[in-house]
Protein backbone atom coordinates (compact mmCIF):
# COMPACT_ATOMS: atom_id res chain seq x y z
CA UNK A 1 0.00 0.00 0.00
CA UNK A 2 1.47 3.48 -0.53
CA UNK A 3 2.21 4.89 2.37
CA UNK A 4 1.48 8.33 1.07
CA UNK A 5 -2.48 7.91 0.84
CA UNK A 6 -2.31 7.44 4.66
CA UNK A 7 -0.44 10.85 5.46
CA UNK A 8 -2.77 13.12 6.93
CA UNK A 9 -3.88 15.95 4.28
CA UNK A 10 -1.90 19.19 4.36
CA UNK A 11 -3.90 21.81 5.77
CA UNK A 12 -4.08 25.27 3.78
CA UNK A 13 -4.81 27.53 7.32
CA UNK A 14 -4.78 30.98 5.78
CA UNK A 15 -5.54 30.44 2.09
CA UNK A 16 -8.53 29.08 2.97
CA UNK A 17 -9.62 32.59 3.79
CA UNK A 18 -9.50 33.41 0.04
CA UNK A 19 -11.09 30.41 -1.13
CA UNK A 20 -14.41 31.86 0.84
CA UNK A 21 -14.13 35.00 -1.07
CA UNK A 22 -13.55 32.89 -3.97
CA UNK A 23 -16.63 31.17 -3.45
CA UNK A 24 -18.68 34.06 -2.71
CA UNK A 25 -17.40 35.59 -6.17
CA UNK A 26 -17.90 32.22 -8.22
CA UNK A 27 -21.74 31.55 -7.05
CA UNK A 28 -23.21 34.11 -5.07
CA UNK A 29 -26.28 32.64 -4.96
CA UNK A 30 -25.04 29.29 -2.89
CA UNK A 31 -23.08 31.47 -1.13
CA UNK A 32 -26.44 33.21 -0.02
CA UNK A 33 -28.41 30.22 0.61
CA UNK A 34 -25.62 28.96 3.51
CA UNK A 35 -25.96 32.71 5.31
CA UNK A 36 -29.70 32.44 5.17
CA UNK A 37 -28.93 28.60 6.78
CA UNK A 38 -26.52 30.08 8.69
CA UNK A 39 -23.20 27.42 7.33
CA UNK A 40 -20.61 28.51 8.61
CA UNK A 41 -21.02 31.79 9.41
CA UNK A 42 -18.14 32.41 11.80
CA UNK A 43 -15.84 31.12 9.13
CA UNK A 44 -17.21 33.16 6.63
CA UNK A 45 -16.96 36.32 8.79
CA UNK A 46 -13.39 35.76 9.71
CA UNK A 47 -12.33 34.57 5.96
CA UNK A 48 -14.30 37.90 4.67
CA UNK A 49 -12.74 40.33 7.37
CA UNK A 50 -9.27 39.16 6.22
CA UNK A 51 -9.17 38.51 3.11
CA UNK A 52 -10.61 41.66 2.17
CA UNK A 53 -8.68 43.37 4.86
CA UNK A 54 -5.66 42.50 2.60
CA UNK A 55 -7.02 43.57 -0.77
CA UNK A 56 -8.16 46.73 0.69
CA UNK A 57 -4.46 47.52 2.32
CA UNK A 58 -2.57 46.64 -1.27
CA UNK A 59 -4.68 48.86 -2.81
CA UNK A 60 -4.06 51.38 -0.02
CA UNK A 61 -0.31 50.84 -0.61
CA UNK A 62 -0.36 51.71 -4.56
CA UNK A 63 -2.70 54.92 -3.38
CA UNK A 64 -0.09 56.00 -0.67
CA UNK A 65 2.66 55.59 -3.58
CA UNK A 66 1.98 59.00 -5.02
CA UNK A 67 3.02 60.27 -1.79
CA UNK A 68 5.67 57.43 -1.44
CA UNK A 69 7.38 56.43 1.89
CA UNK A 70 5.42 56.71 4.86
CA UNK A 71 2.01 57.43 3.19
CA UNK A 72 2.58 54.61 1.52
CA UNK A 73 1.78 52.48 4.93
CA UNK A 74 -0.29 55.17 6.19
CA UNK A 75 -2.76 54.78 3.37
CA UNK A 76 -2.75 50.76 3.74
CA UNK A 77 -4.11 51.22 7.37
CA UNK A 78 -6.52 53.50 6.45
CA UNK A 79 -8.00 52.19 3.63
CA UNK A 80 -9.06 49.33 4.73
CA UNK A 81 -10.05 51.09 8.02
CA UNK A 82 -11.94 53.57 6.03
CA UNK A 83 -14.21 50.66 4.92
CA UNK A 84 -14.58 48.38 8.15
CA UNK A 85 -14.71 50.90 10.52
CA UNK A 86 -17.98 52.75 8.01
CA UNK A 87 -19.33 49.19 8.11
CA UNK A 88 -18.73 48.84 12.20
CA UNK A 89 -20.81 52.09 12.41
CA UNK A 90 -23.78 51.59 10.52
CA UNK A 91 -24.33 47.71 11.22
CA UNK A 92 -26.15 48.15 14.26
CA UNK A 93 -28.05 50.67 13.04
CA UNK A 94 -29.36 48.19 10.16
CA UNK A 95 -30.04 45.78 12.52
CA UNK A 96 -32.04 46.67 14.71
CA UNK A 97 -34.05 48.86 13.08
CA UNK A 98 -34.75 45.66 10.54
CA UNK A 99 -35.35 43.51 13.72
CA UNK A 100 -37.65 46.28 15.03
CA UNK A 101 -39.71 45.75 11.70
CA UNK A 102 -39.91 42.29 11.45
CA UNK A 103 -36.44 41.05 10.43
CA UNK A 104 -35.73 37.08 11.40
CA UNK A 105 -32.51 37.84 10.77
CA UNK A 106 -29.61 37.43 13.47
CA UNK A 107 -26.63 39.80 14.01
CA UNK A 108 -24.18 37.05 12.28
CA UNK A 109 -25.91 37.32 9.64
CA UNK A 110 -26.19 41.38 9.37
CA UNK A 111 -22.34 41.25 9.91
CA UNK A 112 -21.96 38.52 6.77
CA UNK A 113 -23.90 40.82 4.28
CA UNK A 114 -21.65 43.61 4.84
CA UNK A 115 -18.83 41.98 5.03
CA UNK A 116 -20.00 40.20 1.38
CA UNK A 117 -20.44 43.20 0.38
CA UNK A 118 -17.07 45.20 1.61
CA UNK A 119 -15.59 42.27 0.21
CA UNK A 120 -17.06 42.71 -3.49
CA UNK A 121 -15.70 46.30 -2.78
CA UNK A 122 -12.16 45.25 -1.89
CA UNK A 123 -11.81 42.84 -5.13
CA UNK A 124 -13.04 45.39 -7.55
CA UNK A 125 -10.70 47.86 -6.16
CA UNK A 126 -7.68 45.45 -6.20
CA UNK A 127 -8.66 44.44 -9.64
CA UNK A 128 -8.16 48.37 -10.82
CA UNK A 129 -5.05 48.65 -9.20
CA UNK A 130 -2.91 47.93 -12.48
CA UNK A 131 -5.00 50.33 -13.60
CA UNK A 132 -4.28 53.13 -10.85
CA UNK A 133 -0.57 51.80 -10.90
CA UNK A 134 -0.06 52.67 -15.02
CA UNK A 135 -1.89 56.31 -14.34
CA UNK A 136 0.58 56.58 -11.06
CA UNK A 137 3.22 56.08 -13.33
CA UNK A 138 2.30 57.78 -16.63
CA UNK A 139 0.72 60.98 -15.13
CA UNK A 140 1.73 63.34 -12.16
CA UNK A 141 -1.38 65.01 -11.95
CA UNK A 142 -2.53 65.14 -8.03
CA UNK A 143 -6.00 66.58 -9.04
CA UNK A 144 -6.33 63.74 -11.42
CA UNK A 145 -4.81 60.78 -9.29
CA UNK A 146 -7.15 62.16 -6.64
CA UNK A 147 -10.04 62.28 -9.07
CA UNK A 148 -9.31 59.10 -10.57
CA UNK A 149 -9.52 57.16 -7.52
CA UNK A 150 -12.85 58.51 -6.05
CA UNK A 151 -14.25 57.39 -9.34
CA UNK A 152 -12.73 53.71 -8.81
CA UNK A 153 -13.99 54.14 -5.38
CA UNK A 154 -17.34 55.06 -6.01
CA UNK A 155 -17.69 52.67 -8.88
CA UNK A 156 -16.72 49.75 -7.01
CA UNK A 157 -18.80 51.14 -3.90
CA UNK A 158 -22.05 51.47 -6.01
CA UNK A 159 -21.55 47.89 -7.09
CA UNK A 160 -20.79 46.52 -4.00
CA UNK A 161 -24.24 48.48 -1.95
CA UNK A 162 -26.01 46.85 -5.17
CA UNK A 163 -24.89 43.57 -4.36
CA UNK A 164 -25.74 43.93 -1.07
CA UNK A 165 -29.05 45.69 -1.30
CA UNK A 166 -30.16 42.55 -3.83
CA UNK A 167 -28.74 40.11 -1.13
CA UNK A 168 -30.89 41.63 1.51
CA UNK A 169 -33.77 41.72 -0.58
CA UNK A 170 -32.99 37.72 -1.80
CA UNK A 171 -32.57 37.15 1.84
CA UNK A 172 -35.27 38.66 3.56
CA UNK A 173 -37.61 36.14 0.22
CA UNK A 174 -40.47 37.01 -1.70
CA UNK A 175 -42.68 38.02 1.43
CA UNK A 176 -39.72 39.77 3.39
CA UNK A 177 -40.07 43.71 2.67
CA UNK A 178 -43.91 43.30 2.67
CA UNK A 179 -44.22 46.50 4.60
CA UNK A 180 -42.97 49.40 1.95
CA UNK A 181 -41.64 50.62 5.15
CA UNK A 182 -38.66 48.16 5.55
CA UNK A 183 -37.34 48.78 1.92
CA UNK A 184 -37.23 52.41 2.51
CA UNK A 185 -35.29 51.28 5.82
CA UNK A 186 -32.80 49.28 3.64
CA UNK A 187 -31.98 51.90 0.90
CA UNK A 188 -31.94 54.79 3.86
CA UNK A 189 -29.31 52.64 5.57
CA UNK A 190 -27.40 52.65 2.07
CA UNK A 191 -27.73 56.36 1.41
CA UNK A 192 -26.28 56.53 5.13
CA UNK A 193 -23.39 54.02 4.55
CA UNK A 194 -22.28 56.10 1.63
CA UNK A 195 -22.58 59.53 3.73
CA UNK A 196 -20.92 58.19 7.04
CA UNK A 197 -17.73 56.49 4.66
CA UNK A 198 -17.60 59.48 2.48
CA UNK A 199 -17.52 61.67 6.02
CA UNK A 200 -14.75 59.45 7.89
CA UNK A 201 -12.98 59.59 4.44
CA UNK A 202 -12.93 62.78 4.75
CA UNK A 203 -11.10 62.52 8.54
CA UNK A 204 -9.07 60.13 8.04
CA UNK A 205 -7.34 61.85 5.21
CA UNK A 206 -4.84 62.01 3.13
CA UNK A 207 -4.58 59.07 1.01
CA UNK A 208 -3.02 60.06 -1.38
CA UNK A 209 -0.91 62.81 0.27
CA UNK A 210 -0.11 65.87 -1.78
CA UNK A 211 2.61 67.74 -3.63
CA UNK A 212 5.16 69.66 -1.80
CA UNK A 213 3.92 68.57 1.47
CA UNK A 214 5.47 66.92 4.14
CA UNK A 215 4.18 63.70 5.31
CA UNK A 216 1.19 63.80 7.75
CA UNK A 217 -1.06 61.18 9.48
CA UNK A 218 -4.24 63.22 9.62
CA UNK A 219 -4.87 66.80 7.51
CA UNK A 220 -4.82 69.40 10.06
CA UNK A 221 -7.84 71.13 8.82
CA UNK A 222 -10.87 69.65 10.06
CA UNK A 223 -13.61 72.35 8.70
CA UNK A 224 -15.01 71.60 5.25
CA UNK A 225 -16.27 68.00 3.59
CA UNK A 226 -15.74 65.67 1.00
CA UNK A 227 -18.15 66.88 -1.41
CA UNK A 228 -16.57 70.47 -1.36
CA UNK A 229 -13.10 68.91 -2.12
CA UNK A 230 -14.09 66.63 -5.33
CA UNK A 231 -15.72 69.99 -6.16
CA UNK A 232 -12.90 72.33 -5.85
CA UNK A 233 -10.72 69.21 -7.98
CA UNK A 234 -13.00 69.26 -10.52
CA UNK A 235 -12.26 73.38 -10.70
CA UNK A 236 -8.76 72.79 -10.12
CA UNK A 237 -8.54 70.27 -13.28
CA UNK A 238 -10.76 72.03 -15.38
CA UNK A 239 -8.63 75.09 -14.77
CA UNK A 240 -11.26 77.20 -13.23
CA UNK B 1 -15.51 -0.70 -7.71
CA UNK B 2 -17.68 0.70 -4.94
CA UNK B 3 -17.43 4.35 -4.56
CA UNK B 4 -17.13 4.93 -0.54
CA UNK B 5 -18.66 8.71 -0.17
CA UNK B 6 -21.55 7.15 1.83
CA UNK B 7 -18.84 5.69 3.89
CA UNK B 8 -17.08 8.91 4.24
CA UNK B 9 -17.78 11.64 7.45
CA UNK B 10 -18.59 14.83 5.58
CA UNK B 11 -17.79 18.28 6.34
CA UNK B 12 -22.02 18.69 6.51
CA UNK B 13 -22.21 16.01 8.92
CA UNK B 14 -19.80 17.06 10.84
CA UNK B 15 -20.93 20.74 10.99
CA UNK B 16 -24.64 18.77 11.93
CA UNK B 17 -23.38 16.15 14.58
CA UNK B 18 -21.29 19.05 16.32
CA UNK B 19 -23.13 21.89 16.33
CA UNK B 20 -20.11 23.77 15.17
CA UNK B 21 -18.40 24.81 12.20
CA UNK B 22 -15.54 22.42 11.98
CA UNK B 23 -12.58 23.77 9.48
CA UNK B 24 -9.09 21.80 9.33
CA UNK B 25 -7.79 23.71 12.62
CA UNK B 26 -10.71 25.27 13.86
CA UNK B 27 -14.20 23.98 15.85
CA UNK B 28 -16.45 26.99 15.91
CA UNK B 29 -14.16 29.92 17.02
CA UNK B 30 -11.89 27.79 19.06
CA UNK B 31 -8.85 26.00 17.76
CA UNK B 32 -8.38 22.34 17.57
CA UNK B 33 -5.37 20.35 18.42
CA UNK B 34 -4.09 20.35 14.95
CA UNK B 35 -3.94 24.06 14.58
CA UNK B 36 -0.50 24.16 16.96
CA UNK B 37 0.83 20.94 14.46
CA UNK B 38 4.44 21.56 13.40
CA UNK B 39 3.27 20.94 9.81
CA UNK B 40 0.92 24.28 9.75
CA UNK B 41 3.11 26.25 12.02
CA UNK B 42 3.77 28.50 9.15
CA UNK B 43 0.19 28.58 8.14
CA UNK B 44 -0.67 29.56 12.26
CA UNK B 45 1.62 32.51 12.32
CA UNK B 46 0.83 33.89 8.82
CA UNK B 47 -2.99 33.99 10.15
CA UNK B 48 -1.59 35.04 13.40
CA UNK B 49 0.31 38.44 11.92
CA UNK B 50 -3.22 38.45 9.30
CA UNK B 51 -5.02 39.04 12.56
CA UNK B 52 -2.57 41.72 14.26
CA UNK B 53 -3.16 43.55 10.64
CA UNK B 54 -6.65 43.33 11.38
CA UNK B 55 -6.47 44.64 14.82
CA UNK B 56 -4.45 47.26 14.05
CA UNK B 57 -6.74 48.35 11.14
CA UNK B 58 -9.02 48.98 13.59
CA UNK B 59 -7.19 50.25 16.79
CA UNK B 60 -4.63 52.20 15.07
CA UNK B 61 -7.04 55.07 13.19
CA UNK B 62 -9.61 54.63 15.92
CA UNK B 63 -6.46 55.50 18.82
CA UNK B 64 -5.01 58.24 16.86
CA UNK B 65 -8.79 60.22 16.02
CA UNK B 66 -9.46 59.88 19.21
CA UNK B 67 -6.16 61.44 20.57
CA UNK B 68 -6.23 63.75 17.82
CA UNK B 69 -9.87 64.90 18.54
CA UNK B 70 -9.26 64.96 22.73
CA UNK B 71 -6.14 67.49 22.61
CA UNK B 72 -7.50 69.82 19.89
CA UNK B 73 -5.94 68.76 16.47
CA UNK B 74 -2.35 68.52 17.91
CA UNK B 75 -0.34 66.66 15.53
CA UNK B 76 2.54 65.61 18.07
CA UNK B 77 0.43 64.01 20.18
CA UNK B 78 -1.29 62.06 17.51
CA UNK B 79 2.07 60.55 17.00
CA UNK B 80 2.81 59.94 21.10
CA UNK B 81 -0.61 57.86 20.72
CA UNK B 82 0.84 55.58 17.78
CA UNK B 83 2.49 53.29 20.26
CA UNK B 84 -1.02 53.36 22.41
CA UNK B 85 -2.91 52.20 19.17
CA UNK B 86 0.04 49.03 18.30
CA UNK B 87 -0.04 47.85 21.78
CA UNK B 88 -3.73 47.90 21.82
CA UNK B 89 -3.96 45.80 18.78
CA UNK B 90 -1.35 43.48 19.91
CA UNK B 91 -3.13 43.16 22.83
CA UNK B 92 -6.75 42.46 21.38
CA UNK B 93 -4.78 39.70 19.05
CA UNK B 94 -3.45 38.08 22.03
CA UNK B 95 -6.40 37.96 24.16
CA UNK B 96 -8.06 36.49 20.81
CA UNK B 97 -5.85 34.04 20.30
CA UNK B 98 -5.53 32.80 23.71
CA UNK B 99 -9.50 32.95 24.19
CA UNK B 100 -9.40 30.84 20.96
CA UNK B 101 -6.85 28.79 22.68
CA UNK B 102 -8.73 28.24 25.73
CA UNK B 103 -12.07 27.66 23.85
CA UNK B 104 -9.82 24.83 22.34
CA UNK B 105 -8.52 23.20 25.50
CA UNK B 106 -12.37 22.99 26.88
CA UNK B 107 -13.36 21.35 23.77
CA UNK B 108 -10.16 18.74 24.02
CA UNK B 109 -12.48 15.59 23.96
CA UNK B 110 -14.11 16.68 20.71
CA UNK B 111 -10.66 17.76 18.68
CA UNK B 112 -9.25 14.49 19.47
CA UNK B 113 -12.58 12.89 18.16
CA UNK B 114 -12.12 15.24 15.11
CA UNK B 115 -8.52 14.18 14.31
CA UNK B 116 -9.83 10.28 14.53
CA UNK B 117 -12.62 11.48 11.78
CA UNK B 118 -9.87 12.74 9.99
CA UNK B 119 -7.77 9.90 9.68
CA UNK B 120 -10.73 7.47 9.32
CA UNK B 121 -11.47 9.51 6.30
CA UNK B 122 -7.88 9.41 4.91
CA UNK B 123 -8.13 5.16 5.56
CA UNK B 124 -11.42 5.59 3.10
CA UNK B 125 -9.23 7.43 0.28
CA UNK B 126 -6.64 4.99 0.47
CA UNK B 127 -9.45 2.07 0.22
CA UNK B 128 -10.85 3.84 -2.83
CA UNK B 129 -7.19 4.12 -4.42
CA UNK B 130 -6.38 0.73 -3.92
CA UNK B 131 -9.74 -0.57 -5.27
CA UNK B 132 -9.12 1.51 -8.36
CA UNK B 133 -5.46 0.22 -8.59
CA UNK B 134 -7.30 -3.08 -8.02
CA UNK B 135 -9.33 -2.39 -11.29
CA UNK B 136 -6.72 -1.71 -13.36
CA UNK B 137 -5.50 -5.59 -14.99
CA UNK B 138 -2.26 -4.57 -14.56
CA UNK B 139 -1.89 -3.92 -11.30
CA UNK B 140 -1.35 -6.41 -8.68
CA UNK B 141 -2.66 -4.28 -5.60
CA UNK B 142 -5.87 -5.73 -4.16
CA UNK B 143 -7.71 -5.96 -1.11
CA UNK B 144 -7.83 -9.52 -0.29
CA UNK B 145 -10.58 -9.18 2.51
CA UNK B 146 -12.52 -6.34 1.07
CA UNK B 147 -15.94 -6.98 2.33
CA UNK B 148 -14.23 -7.27 6.08
CA UNK B 149 -12.91 -3.89 5.17
CA UNK B 150 -15.82 -2.21 4.48
CA UNK B 151 -17.42 -4.01 7.22
CA UNK B 152 -14.57 -2.34 9.59
CA UNK B 153 -14.93 0.98 7.86
CA UNK B 154 -18.59 1.15 9.11
CA UNK B 155 -18.50 0.25 12.25
CA UNK B 156 -15.87 2.23 12.76
CA UNK B 157 -17.73 5.25 11.39
CA UNK B 158 -20.50 4.65 13.64
CA UNK B 159 -18.21 4.41 16.54
CA UNK B 160 -17.62 7.66 15.38
CA UNK B 161 -20.54 9.22 15.06
CA UNK B 162 -22.03 7.86 18.34
CA UNK B 163 -18.62 9.31 19.83
CA UNK B 164 -19.94 13.18 18.24
CA UNK B 165 -23.19 12.61 19.44
CA UNK B 166 -22.19 11.69 22.67
CA UNK B 167 -19.55 14.75 23.12
CA UNK B 168 -22.35 16.91 21.72
CA UNK B 169 -24.97 15.73 25.00
CA UNK B 170 -21.79 15.95 27.65
CA UNK B 171 -21.26 19.06 26.13
CA UNK B 172 -24.76 21.04 26.22
CA UNK B 173 -25.41 19.55 29.49
CA UNK B 174 -21.73 20.64 30.83
CA UNK B 175 -22.95 22.52 33.74
CA UNK B 176 -25.63 20.44 34.63
CA UNK B 177 -23.06 17.30 34.56
CA UNK B 178 -20.35 19.89 36.68
CA UNK B 179 -22.90 20.38 39.45
CA UNK B 180 -23.18 16.26 39.97
CA UNK B 181 -22.18 16.69 43.59
CA UNK B 182 -25.15 18.98 44.22
CA UNK B 183 -26.88 16.66 42.14
CA UNK B 184 -26.44 13.45 44.20
CA UNK B 185 -27.18 14.80 47.58
CA UNK B 186 -30.33 16.76 46.39
CA UNK B 187 -31.65 13.06 45.14
CA UNK B 188 -30.42 11.46 48.49
CA UNK B 189 -31.96 13.95 50.80
CA UNK B 190 -35.37 13.32 48.72
CA UNK B 191 -34.66 9.33 49.07
CA UNK B 192 -34.42 10.04 52.69
CA UNK B 193 -37.53 11.80 52.41
CA UNK B 194 -39.13 9.43 50.82
CA UNK B 195 -38.29 6.78 52.69
CA UNK B 196 -39.06 8.63 55.91
CA UNK B 197 -42.74 9.19 54.52
CA UNK B 198 -43.09 5.11 54.19
CA UNK B 199 -42.16 4.94 57.36
CA UNK B 200 -44.96 6.87 58.92
CA UNK B 201 -47.90 5.57 55.97
CA UNK B 202 -47.45 2.29 55.40
CA UNK B 203 -50.37 0.85 54.04
CA UNK B 204 -52.71 1.62 50.98
CA UNK B 205 -52.44 3.25 47.32
CA UNK B 206 -50.05 5.85 48.68
CA UNK B 207 -47.59 3.41 50.25
CA UNK B 208 -47.49 1.67 47.05
CA UNK B 209 -47.20 5.06 44.97
CA UNK B 210 -44.30 5.88 47.61
CA UNK B 211 -43.07 2.35 46.94
CA UNK B 212 -42.60 2.93 43.14
CA UNK B 213 -41.33 5.84 43.83
CA UNK B 214 -38.48 5.06 46.04
CA UNK B 215 -37.61 2.08 43.69
CA UNK B 216 -37.61 5.02 40.90
CA UNK B 217 -35.37 6.95 42.61
CA UNK B 218 -32.90 4.46 43.37
CA UNK B 219 -32.22 3.09 40.30
CA UNK B 220 -31.86 6.51 38.91
CA UNK B 221 -29.52 6.69 41.42
CA UNK B 222 -27.59 3.54 40.69
CA UNK B 223 -27.56 4.47 37.09
CA UNK B 224 -26.18 7.40 37.75
CA UNK B 225 -22.98 6.54 40.28
CA UNK B 226 -22.57 3.75 37.74
CA UNK B 227 -22.06 6.58 34.69
CA UNK B 228 -19.93 9.30 36.69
Amino acid sequence: MNQDTLKPRSKKGSLNHFTVLIRLLRDRKLFLDEVRSETKLNRKISSLLLASSCFFAIYGGIVGAYGGGLQIISSAIKLPALYLLTLLICVPTLYFFDILFGSKLNFKQYVTMALTSVSVISVLLFSFAPVVLFFLISIRDYNFFLLLNVLVMSLTGCIGVRLFYKGMVDMAGPNGFETKLRLKLLQSWVVLYGLVGSQLGWTLRPFVGADQRLFELFRPEIEGNFYSQVFRSIRTLMGF
Amino acid sequence: MTNLDNVRITARELDQLTGLDIGDVTMGWAYRQTAFAPAVRLSFITEQLLSLGVACIFCLPVTLLVARAASDNSTQTVWIWMPFGVLLAIALTLTWTCYRWREGKRLITLSHLLDDIDRFNETVSAVEILEELGAAKSSRLNLDNREEVLEALHLTRESLVCGLMTEKVMRRHQQFIARRQEMFSSIERNLATLQLLQVSDEAGEYSRLLNEAIQIGTSVHQELSGDL
